[in-house]
């Protein structure tokens, strides 16, 4: 029973993970500039993130160590430092973008700029978590995050073509402006399938204490958590190609995104959206302050655990605390939210090669996995998404050049 | 790799006339929800202030290189557009 109440925490956690400030822009501006053609990215994107999910949390259920720990482990401290690295880079970038989220569905909200919302949205978080353990942390901005349920509801009622929906579930030719259609591609799958989920998803099984017996969790965990939160940025993508593509509206600033639901669910609509846009950021910008933390301290041997008073493991709270004040920065001192967010994205994509690759070689590392290592469906898959990894990013920065104006 | 990934190559002045008329289009709905009461002012002044930042930007964004005669034109029409748009959203802000 304990573990049927772990699986549903996880599918809604899942919500935070996969509905973040990247999400929300991407899929709101595929919608709005090519319909549903781009639907298929989405679902490219969720099939990657569970498949990466499942493999970090059954290595660190098997193994006892987090996916972090490994990889310096076993392939060296000078290996580590490229994926370190390239990792604290992308997720610098993604908590800076959180943060303005955050900060600019405050002004949405009251018409306070998003300069003012920056440091005390740095400081709750950082206050959750200088206060907090992790499940305050993972079950609070989770339960906060089903909010974000509003997005199917609006889906739902503005009647979407079901049949035309379904077909772009497949990859198709750009209808129209080729370089952006692929740009916008390949920001969703930097959106969807961002290292700090899977890192934070392998660390938060070491926390929670996952053994061997949790192995059915993490599997049910990581594909239907998916599917729940890939669902959602669906239906935000059908929301936008219903709501802004017949009006010629793209979204050029995150203002726009207020206007999503109102067409269906009228006021509530409205500050639904503000509400989402604020939960899932929020809830983004403490995971990946705390991924941020757990990277480092797992990569340098220092103690870590959330559930530690600061006291115990002073340079993983000084990691967080250090991380999440410097984040601030960039909204505070007024960058543009989207534009931060666009270059994020493509960045986490061009990224993903240093994470995805040393896994193949770790699920087939018999000293770590023991008997419960990747069989040939699931090497192959993740072949697949290596390839992929590697086509993204050699294709990010160019595309970024054609497409990202 | 910052700098590479922060680079897009500028608009052209296709572009530039899309994101005006989104515009247009964005304010003209912001206009029709704020009437309807879906949204609230200092919402609609946000998307007015973003918007008049986009119809100054335009030029900018175009540059120095030669546009289309038939383009050109479009170009003055959609800013009249908007800037039309952008006084019926300021009359609404003013009512309340």
């Amino acid at each position: 029973m304990k573990k049927w109440g772990e699986i549903a925490l996880g599918v809604v956690t899942s919500v935070g993970g996969f509905l973040e400030v990247g999400s929300i822009a991407t899929s709101a501006q595929a919608g709005a500039e090519y319909g549903y053609q781009l639907a298929w990215a989405v679902l490219l994107g969720l099939a990657g993130l569970a498949l990466l999910m499942e493999m970090s949390g059954r290595l660190a259920a098997v193994s006892g160590r987090s996916y972090a720990d490994l990889l310096r482990e076993r392939f060296g401290f000078r290996f580590f430092v490229i994926p370190l690295f390239a990792v604290l880079l992308v997720s610098f970038l993604v908590l800076a973008s959180e943060i303005a989220g955050v900060a600019v569905a405050m002004q949405m909200a009251t018409g306070i700029a998003i300069r003012w919302w920056a440091i005390p949205v740095a400081l709750l978080g950082w206050i959750l978590l200088w206060r907090g353990t992790f499940s305050i942390v993972e079950q609070g901005t989770a339960a906060l995050g089903l909010v974000a349920i509003v997005f199917a509801v609006g889906a739902w009622k503005l009647h979407p073509q079901w049949g035309a929906l379904g077909s772009a579930l497949l990859p198709s030719n750009a209808s129209h402006d080729p370089p952006r259609y692929w740009y916008l591609a390949v920001s969703i799958l930097g959106a969807s399938i961002s290292p700090y989920l899977y890192l934070f998803y392998s660390a938060g099984a070491i926390e929670d204490g996952w053994t061997r017996d949790y192995l059915v969790v993490n599997r049910v965990t990581a594909w239907l958590g998916n599917l729940f939160g890939g669902g959602l940025n669906l239906a935000l993508l059908v929301v936008a190609a219903v709501v802004f593509a017949p009006r010629h509206i793209h979204v050029d600033a995150y203002e726009q995104v207020g206007l999503l639901l109102t067409s269906p669910l009228g006021r509530a609509g409205f500050w639904l959206v503000i509400a989402s846009l604020c939960v899932t950021c929020f809830g983004a910008t403490v995971e990946i302050t705390l991924a941020i933390a757990y990277l480092l301290a797992q990569g340098f041997g220092w103690p870590w655990s959330e559930n530690f008073p600061p006291c115990r493991d002073a340079r993983f709270s000084l990691s967080y605390t250090v991380a999440i004040a410097m984040a601030a920065v960039p909204a505070s001192l007024g960058a543009d939210p989207l534009a931060l967010t666009n270059v994020s994205m493509a960045l986490t994509a061009a990224s993903l090669p240093v994470t995805v690759i040393p896994l193949l070689v770790l699920m087939n590392d018999s000293d770590v996995m023991d008997k419960r290592g990747n069989g040939w469906a699931t090497n192959l898959a993740l072949v697949v998404l290596s390839a992929l990894s590697i086509v993204l990013l050699v294709a990010a920065f160019p595309l970024q050049y054609l497409g990202g104006g | 790799m910052l700098g590479a990934a922060g680079c897009s190559r500028a608009p052209d002045a296709r572009q530039v006339l899309d994101g005006v008329r989104s515009w247009t289009a964005t304010v003209r709905f912001a206009a029709d929800e704020l009437r309807s009461g879906a949204t609230t002012a200092a919402y609609s002044a946000e998307i007015r202030d973003a918007a008049r930042r986009a119809l100054a930007a335009s030029p900018r964004q175009l540059g120095d290189r030669p546009v289309p005669a038939d383009t050109a034109e479009q170009m003055r029409s959609a800013t009249d557009s908007l800037a039309t748009a952008l006084r019926l959203l300021d009359a609404e802000l003013a009512a309340r």
